[in-house]
């Protein structure tokens, strides 16, 4: 609650504090050469020493110049009020409140450019004719070094200089000054008791026959400090103010004569110090005026009296309060006795009998009271009442505040007290807001309202303060703006006769209000009310959450309207920017649109004017919403790859777990983009303009921390109402990691500034503190609209130099290739190396093809039996499209250079495409220090037609048995076993060996529309290889028969093994076995890996190619045939299997026995024969036991006659026996001797049931039958 | 008769404002303000906030009765247990019908700070908040 700290020295007084009227007004004004800010330093000094003591006056020692004697009141003081204008506007209210009137003149000299003393002298002479009202002229020559009797004249006072001068010395000065004051008082005294009428301020010339000057109607408003320059303010005789006796007044008039010139005495007491005397003057006057119901000059009476009874109080001398002021009830005897607290209530009464005085005079024409000095009365009091309420009561602090306006110490004040006493004052503020303002020009009405805004900033109420001083804006724009019109007028009556708009900008450069006059001008106010009222005027930085929007938008107009009327195009440019940073969703299109032309036009002019520094930022924080990389194929992007064990398998060997979920993504590496040194870089900026109106960026550039890089300098218009992309270089100039967080902006008419980008408009949501009241919540309202949560980095690295390779030509025809399937294919691609000085190496290639997509959908099929997902995954992972031929380790494209990569193709089914992606960068051998590389890709892609070429159409497996029907045709054809002895032959099989082979049915297709010639491979033995070779006729299916070893020694029970990467969690196969067959084979797990193990061991055995050499144009095709298309079931496993137990029989030679095939034996009935069964063991495991069954049946027989062989043979001993522990690879034999009884055919097969622990042991059955004839 | 009510939150921000006229006397419930006045009508109760805010330490009750004018008018204010200030701006004294109006009005405010997607000082934009603050001047004023 304390007021503004202020120096107290050289602030000027308060010119409505209590005792104001009883100041004597002295005008300063610069004489000769003097510069500003010395000038001030002068009127400073002036002020300094305004209070001086009666008792340090010299009186005048001539006698008729007594009436003002400092002798009559030492105690007292004579308070000067410094000037520096001719306040000529209230000229008027001279008479009646004389303390208007300059009753001195000084003009300030500064010695250190006055050349010729005797020059001054003539300026003495202007001042007096200048102000001839005026009592004393002089000069006061500053830093003077003379003596005082060294100056020509009297008129002439020497001030040394402020170092060489005791502080005194100035005071001096201004004592020997008031005593030639004094002395001239007596003058201007007898003048008025010599009147023969004094008029009121207001009255006209009809109510008396003397010249009466009522008001000043021309406003003067502009008086400069240096007045003497422009033209001189109207002065008014003072013979044109008292008129001289006529020769016919009333008594009543006279009485009201001698009131009046009684109370101007009193008036001139009161400026001279002689406060006793002047409420002693005052009183009589009143006396004599409330008899004649002069209401205007009883009330003026009035105020002189409290004022004087102030001062008195101040001073610390006891007076008796007159009792005309007390209050008419009771006028009791201990109330005249001098009781302080009383005074201070009797003052507002006072105060409220004047105003009713006041109110009354209105009644009579010519004697009503002006507004001004209405309002100002009212103020006066606000103000006494205002410093007794910060001083905590009727305090000497407070006393001295109202007569000398003296800063009041801080106090603390009972509350309860304080709010009583404040909104007393309240009232009082009131009912000066009160005063209608409608007939007042502006500088009264700036008056008044000033008056009323001070009291109310000194009671703290600063909204309050915010409302009256918008009051007074929108007071003074009408104001000024018909001031200017009338200047305007006038001048154009001489140049031209119609001004329209755009010429405003132009006529109005020559008075625009300069900028040193900002600092406590007018202007000052206005950032004093927009601070109020929540628009923060420095912080440009942040957004306030404080205040009321719709009035913060309504302020922001008026203080461009204020300082359109002024004009002052800084004001303009500051508050429009400001407008549209606060409040710009609040306006029209046609308010933007105006406020931005006047914005240019303003701007163009301050420019013009030479205002170079504009201090208000781009309105919109959130111009920058985004900036992105663009990302051309121009461009060549590096990417990062990690060299050494530990980067590149961090993801894997971190732990136990293949997949950890913990683990660091390194997503946020991966994203930042990489830059190469001294290569620009394209950004695109994305700018939004929310407005009505186009943006002019002058310049735009891109700001980042980190590397240094230099930025493309771009200027743009923004079209309205969009979000603009906007293209921008940037080259980076040393390796390192670069962010770039803004722009540099300048926008037309702002400062340059570094904006971020915020891609979002985050929601401005300040800390609630609901508890924070009044202005100081502005403080906690604040909320930084550039706080890191909104803003956004790009994070660029900037990485060595790198070379850019190109490809300079592919040895394919418009890179596309027509293969078939299984055929291979090279080309070459010739790399051509672009930059000047960077060659290329460590080149690597990476293939991807069509048919990687499809396989790995395949994969994820759920329902893929293990053996089929073998074979999807050899296709992906073994059988690859594209293979480099060439070894890079080798290649090298030096700078400008260039290099030849040759690329092997394979004919795969489904490939239609392929791309090659080929890395390079240039790290030497020597960089084995690296631990990342970066490197740049290249991507080739060519088109890939595969056609079918031979296709394996099915197959089957054919065992070779000894038990084929020996028919022999009767014309000499061979039979069935000679073809298959014939066919032994050519492929080189004994027809013992012949059951250690089978034969394979292969079916092949030749879907090329050429013949084909196709060669099979079988291997047979360790270095028999039996190949195949036939001719296929397009569209033709030939059947190959390709014999093949049969297979043993092959262990089922090693799982299917899967050539994908690793997973962590792999499906139980237990759960499918006990399910209900979902598996789609079909097949027990057993059962399917036996198939697969004996497929993949075939596979190994054969091999296909097959050659073109008809069609093709560009020399022979030859190709692979694709075998793995074989499908074999499990009983074809059966056949190309070798049994791990094999069982045979055989008749032991004899004589009665002829052998007519391997197992087709003739006997004799009746003689002795003995059946050999051997049983041989091909078991992995060490050895082998079980039971040998021998099972005798007749042949050709059904079923249930066939077993009926008892009485048939003999056997010598049992047809089942154990044969124990046949080691591997051992045969064991075993005899059994029999006589066969009975003629016929019969079959023996034996088999073979292995014993093991438990249960289930396999069993397994004699390949051939053994048949004997018998005759 | 014409009234402007402002709900002032705690960072000199308008919750919410509105202009009515009175039902009384043939009174149409419009507000009769002119030109001039109404743009002046927020500036003046943003001034009385100064009283407001001194007057709140001063009394336990928190209907604050008339605090401050401005020519003819009145301002009449509630302060809120949260640091809500409700103003009304009104041309004759009726405390007695006001502080009933203020109460109703609290209480309708309280329902509408109960809203989770309401939080303090933000502006109240909703329809039916606005009905019934309607509909309680036209009961009481």
């Amino acid at each position: 609650m304390s007021p503004q700290p202020q120096s107290v020295v050289s602030t000027p007084l308060d010119s409505l504090s209590y005792a104001a009227p009883s100041r004597i007004r002295a005008f300063l004004c610069p004489v000769g050469l003097v510069s500003r800010p010395r000038f001030l330093g002068f009127v400073s000094r002036l002020q300094d020493t305004a209070i001086i003591r009666l008792g340090d006056v010299t009186p005048d020692p001539r006698p008729e110049r007594v009436m003002f004697s400092p002798q009559g009141f030492p105690d007292g003081f004579v308070v000067y009020n410094f000037v520096t204008a001719i306040d000529s506007h209230h000229a008027f209210l001279e008479d009646i409140e004389l303390y208007r009137r300059t009753l001195a003149v000084f003009g300030l000299a500064d010695y250190n450019n006055i050349n010729d003393l005797t020059d001054l002298q003539i300026v003495i002479g202007a001042l007096q004719a200048q102000h001839p009202q005026a009592l004393i002229h002089k000069v006061i020559l500053f830093d003077c070094p003379l003596d005082q009797n060294e100056l020509p004249s009297v008129d002439f006072i020497c001030v040394p200089p402020k170092r060489a001068s005791r502080i005194t010395s100035l005071r001096t000065t201004l004592c020997d000054l008031t005593s030639a004051l004094l002395a001239e008082l007596p003058l201007l005294a007898k003048a008025f008791q010599a009147a023969d009428t004094i008029a009121s301020p207001l009255a006209r010339d009809d109510d008396y026959d003397s010249v009466m000057l009522t008001s000043s109607a021309v406003a003067h408003s502009r008086s400069s400090p240096a007045g003497s320059t422009g033209s001189l303010p109207s002065t008014i005789n003072k013979d044109n103010r008292i008129s001289y006796p006529l020769s016919h007044h009333t008594e009543r008039q006279r009485m009201r004569r001698k009131g009046r010139s009684m109370k101007m005495i009193a008036n001139m007491y009161l400026l001279a110090g002689r406060t006793f005397d002047a409420l002693k003057e005052y009183n009589d006057a009143l006396n004599v005026l409330k008899g004649v119901n002069d209401h205007l000059w009883h009330a003026s009476s009035l105020e002189g009296i409290g004022i004087c009874m102030v001062i008195l109080a101040h001073i610390g001398v006891p007076f008796v309060i007159p009792n005309a002021v007390l209050p008419p009830v009771s006028p009791s005897s201990e109330k005249k006795e001098l009781v302080q607290p009383q005074l201070l209530d009797l003052l507002p009464q006072m105060t409220s009998t004047i105003l009713s005085l006041y109110n009354r005079s209105q009644n009579f024409p010519g004697e009503s009271v002006p507004q001004i000095t209405y309002a100002e009365t009212i103020l006066r009091t606000t103000n006494l009442l205002a410093c007794t309420t910060l001083a905590g009561g009727w305090t000497s602090a407070a006393r001295t505040a109202a007569v000398l306006s003296r800063p009041i110490p801080d106090v603390s004040i009972p509350y309860s007290q304080f709010h009583h006493a404040k909104m007393n004052v309240m009232n009082w503020i009131s009912a000066a807001q009160a005063v209608r303002l409608d007939g007042v020009d502006a500088v009264d009405a700036a008056r008044i309202l000033t008056g009323v805004a001070a009291a109310c900033g000194k009671l703290g109420y600063f909204r309050k303060r915010g409302f009256v001083l918008r009051q007074l804006v929108i007071e003074l724009i009408p104001r000024i703006f018909q001031a200017r019109q009338v200047a305007q007028n006038h001048r154009s009556l001489v140049s031209r006769s119609d001004v329209d708009d755009d010429e405003y900008w132009e006529d109005n450069r020559d008075v625009h209000v300069q900028p040193q006059d900002l600092d406590s001008g007018v202007l000052a106010v206005l950032s004093d009310i927009c601070t109020v009222y929540g628009i923060p005027v420095d912080s440009t930085s942040e957004v306030s959450t404080f205040g009321w929007q719709d009035v913060k938008t309504s302020i922001l107009k008026t203080c461009i309207g204020l300082c359109q009327v002024m004009p002052d195009f800084v004001g303009i440019v500051r508050y429009t920017s400001m407008l549209f940073r606060f409040s710009a969703e609040d306006l029209s299109v046609d308010e933007q649109l105006t406020l931005i032309r006047n914005f240019g036009n303003a701007y163009t002019a301050a420019r013009s004017m030479g205002v170079q520094d504009f201090e208000q930022e781009y309105w919109d924080a959130y111009l920058v919403r985004d900036i992105a990389v663009v990302e051309s194929s121009l461009w060549a992007v590096p990417t990062l790859v990690p060299l050494d064990a530990a980067s590149s398998n961090r993801s894997d060997s971190s732990g136990p777990f293949i997949y950890n979920p913990f683990a660091k993504k390194g997503d946020e590496e991966g994203k930042r983009h990489l830059f190469v040194l001294d290569e620009p870089v394209e950004f695109r900026v994305i700018l939004q303009n929310p407005f009505a109106f186009e943006l002019d960026i002058l310049t735009m550039s891109l700001v980042g921390t980190g590397t240094s890089f230099s930025s493309d300098v771009i200027s743009l218009v923004v079209p309205p109402r969009k979000l603009y992309p906007a293209s921008i270089y940037l080259t980076p100039t040393s390796t390192g990691v670069l962010n770039i967080t803004g722009c540099r902006f300048q926008v037309l008419g702002c400062k340059e500034t570094i904006l971020s980008i915020t891609p979002t408009q985050a929601a401005v949501t300040p800390p609630i503190r609901i508890k924070n009241f009044g202005l100081d919540a502005r403080s906690s309202s604040m909320v930084k609209i550039r706080s890191p949560t909104f803003v956004k980095h790009v994070a660029v690295e900037v990485v060595p130099a790198l070379p850019v390779l190109r490809v300079n030509r592919i040895s394919l025809p418009h890179s596309s290739l027509m293969l078939l399937e299984g055929e291979r294919r090279r080309f070459v691609i010739a790399l051509g190396n672009v930059s000047e000085t960077v060659p290329a190496t460590s080149i690597s290639l990476k293939f991807t093809d069509s048919t990687t997509k499809s396989l790995s959908a395949a994969l994820q099929e759920d329902f893929r039996s293990e053996s089929d997902r073998y074979e999807i995954e050899m296709f992906l992972h073994k059988r690859a499209a594209l293979r480099c031929v060439t070894d890079l380790n080798e290649i090298k494209v030096p700078a400008n250079g260039e290099a030849e990569i040759e690329v092997e193709v394979l004919g795969k089914r489904g490939l239609t495409s392929a791309s090659i992606e080929i890395s390079y960068s240039n790290v030497f051998d020597s960089d084995l220090a690296l631990t990342v590389m970066y490197v740049r890709t290249l991507a080739l892609d060519i088109n890939v037609t595969v056609n079918a070429s031979i296709e394996v159409a099915g197959c089957d497996f054919v065992p070779f048995s000894y038990d084929m029907p020996m028919i022999r045709t009767g014309d000499g054809q061979a039979t069935t076993t000679d073809i298959l002895l014939k066919f032994l032959d050519q492929v080189g099989i004994q027809f013992e060996q012949m059951d250690n082979y089978c034969l394979m049915l292969l079916d092949l297709r030749n879907s090329w529309p050429s013949q084909l010639a196709v060669e099979l491979d079988s291997r047979t033995g360790a270095n028999d290889i039996h190949t195949v070779k036939k001719v296929i006729q397009p569209g033709h299916l030939t059947r190959l028969l390709v014999p093949i070893r049969r297979i043993s020694d092959i262990d089922t029970s090693v799982p299917i093994p899967s050539l994908a990467p690793p997973k962590q969690f792999t499906r139980s196969a237990v759960k499918s076995l006990s399910g209900n067959g979902s598996r789609k084979s079909g097949l027990a797990p057993e059962v399917e890996r036996t198939v697969f193990w004996y497929r993949e061991e075939l596979l190994k055995v054969l091999d296909g190619r097959w050659t073109d050499n008809i069609s093709a144009t560009d020399g022979l095709r030859r190709g692979a045939v694709e075998l793995r298309a074989l499908k074999i079931s499990p009983q074809m496993v059966d056949i190309i299997r070798v049994d791990d137990v094999v069982v045979d029989l055989s008749l032991a030679p004899s004589e009665y026995i002829r052998k007519s095939g391997k197992y087709h034996w003739i006997v004799e009935a009746d003689s002795f024969l003995t059946l050999v069964a051997s049983v041989t063991s091909h078991s992995t495991s060490d050895s082998v036991s079980g039971i040998l069954r021998i099972q005798p049946t007749l042949r050709n027989l059904p079923a249930s006659i066939a077993l009926d062989i008892n009485r048939r043979i003999l056997f010598n001993g049992i047809l089942q026996m154990p044969v124990v522990d046949i080691k591997s690879g051992d045969t064991r034999r075993v005899e059994t001797d029999f006589v066969v009884l009975v003629r016929g055919e019969y079959e023996f097969v034996a088999s073979f049931e292995e014993t093991t622990a438990g249960f289930g042991g396999k069993r397994y059955i004699g390949r051939e039958k053994l048949v004997i004839s018998v005759n | 008769m014409s009234f402007y009510l402002a709900i002032i939150g705690t960072k000199d921000n308008a919750v919410y404002d509105l202009e009515f006229g009175t039902y009384r006397q043939g009174g149409d419930g419009r507000p009769k303000f002119s030109a001039d006045m109404k743009q002046l009508c927020p500036f003046i109760v943003h001034s009385s906030l100064d009283i407001v805010e001194e007057m709140q330490w001063n009394t336990n009750v928190m209907h604050l009765k008339v605090i401050d004018k401005f020519y003819n008018y009145l301002i009449s204010s509630y302060m809120t247990a949260g640091n809500i200030k409700f103003l009304l701006l009104h041309e004759t004294r009726a405390d007695d019908v006001i502080r009933q109006f203020f109460v109703d009005l609290y209480d309708l405010y309280v329902k509408a700070l109960m809203s989770p997607f309401y939080s303090v000082d933000q502006p109240i934009t909703s329809a039916v908040f606005d009905q019934r603050v309607k509909m309680l001047a036209k009961k009481y004023l």
